[in-house]
């Protein structure tokens, strides 16, 4: 609290304004990782309790296409959008060729990719929602 | 080497090296932070510092109705030092009023940090000066990504971490 003439300055110019606690900030941390990052991977969820604790290659592929470009979409740097779209082709191509080929077992190590994208994913929101106190449940500050 | 063995590693390779760079990244944008908030505490704790030594001159001006009865009583004695305590007098009211202008401005930056958490506060702009270039740069790209309202809501924390560490030293407490 401010004490003496400072804080009379100070009460002339208050103004209610909503005060994000670190709590605050680590439930949007939080929530923005189930939601963006957990959601995405319930079908491989998905696959891999249905299908015999097997996930298939294609699938993974897939995932990892996804997940790379999520990644470069959510960095502010350049040279990740760049880099995660290479990646996202790249992995969109195997997809493809995946299709056409009757038994496809080789990932080319989507799995790598996918948990080398969950982590960069998770650091990147944590810069956002913990360290410059961006929002995630608050809809009308998204756009900031 | 087998060109599907290299396909396979380049994004594995890719991937290992993005994510220490995150982490260097993560790490440097930390501590550029821990200097943001030590530098708002140097600034608030020597505006603090000069606002005490506004106190010393208070009591100096107490003094000075003394001095000017002595004035008096020299001047009847002696024409020479009527001068020199003239120019003592003088002296003490300018410094008097350079402290009280300094102790305005502490209190106002106090009380417009306080209320608005505005980044074009004195005290944010000199703080960001004590940065290292490296530093400052990643507070400034925090700043400069975000609207009005975003920059105050990212201040307010910076400035509760401020408060928190001055409060955990023991040292009164600003908001």
């Amino acid at each position: 609290m401010l004490t003496g003439e400072g804080a009379a300055i100070a009460s002339q110019n208050e103004k209610p304004k909503a005060k994000p606690l670190w709590g605050n900030r680590f439930t949007a941390w939080f929530l923005s990782m189930a939601v963006n990052l957990g959601l995405p991977l319930l079908p491989l969820g998905v696959e891999y309790a249905l299908h015999d604790k097997q996930v298939s290659a294609s699938n993974l592929v897939l995932a990892a296409s996804m997940y790379s470009i999520s990644t470069g979409v959510v960095s502010r740097n350049s040279i990740f959008l760049i880099f995660s779209l290479f990646a996202c082709i790249f992995y969109i191509a195997v997809f493809g060729f995946s299709l056409s080929v009757i038994n496809f077992n080789d990932s080319y190590n989507a799995v790598w990719v996918i948990g080398a994208s969950f982590l960069i994913n998770a650091m990147i929101k944590f810069k956002y929602h913990v360290i410059e106190s961006q929002p995630y449940n608050d809809f009308s500050l998204r756009s900031e | 080497m087998d060109f599907d063995k290299i396909l396979a590693f380049l994004p594995m390779f890719g991937s290992i090296v993005a994510t220490l760079a995150v982490m260097i990244s993560l790490r440097s944008r930390m501590h550029a932070e821990k200097e943001f908030v030590k530098a708002i505490e140097y600034e608030l704790e020597t505006l603090k510092a000069h606002s005490a030594s506004f106190g010393e001159a208070h009591e100096l001006r107490q003094l000075s109705p003394s001095v000017n009865e002595s004035q008096k009583i020299t001047t009847s004695v002696s024409d020479p030092f009527d001068i020199d305590l003239h120019c003592i007098s003088d002296d003490v009211e300018s410094k008097l009023k350079a402290l009280e202008d300094l102790k305005n401005k502490y209190f106002d930056s106090l009380a417009y940090l306080a209320s608005t958490r505005h980044s074009d506060s004195d005290v944010i702009i000199r703080a960001l000066n004590h940065l290292e270039d490296g530093d400052r740069r990643q507070i400034n790209q925090t700043l400069s990504k975000y609207t009005e309202s975003g920059r105050v809501r990212y201040l307010e924390t910076v400035l509760d971490r401020v408060a928190k560490a001055i409060a955990s030293k023991g040292k009164v407490s600003i908001f």
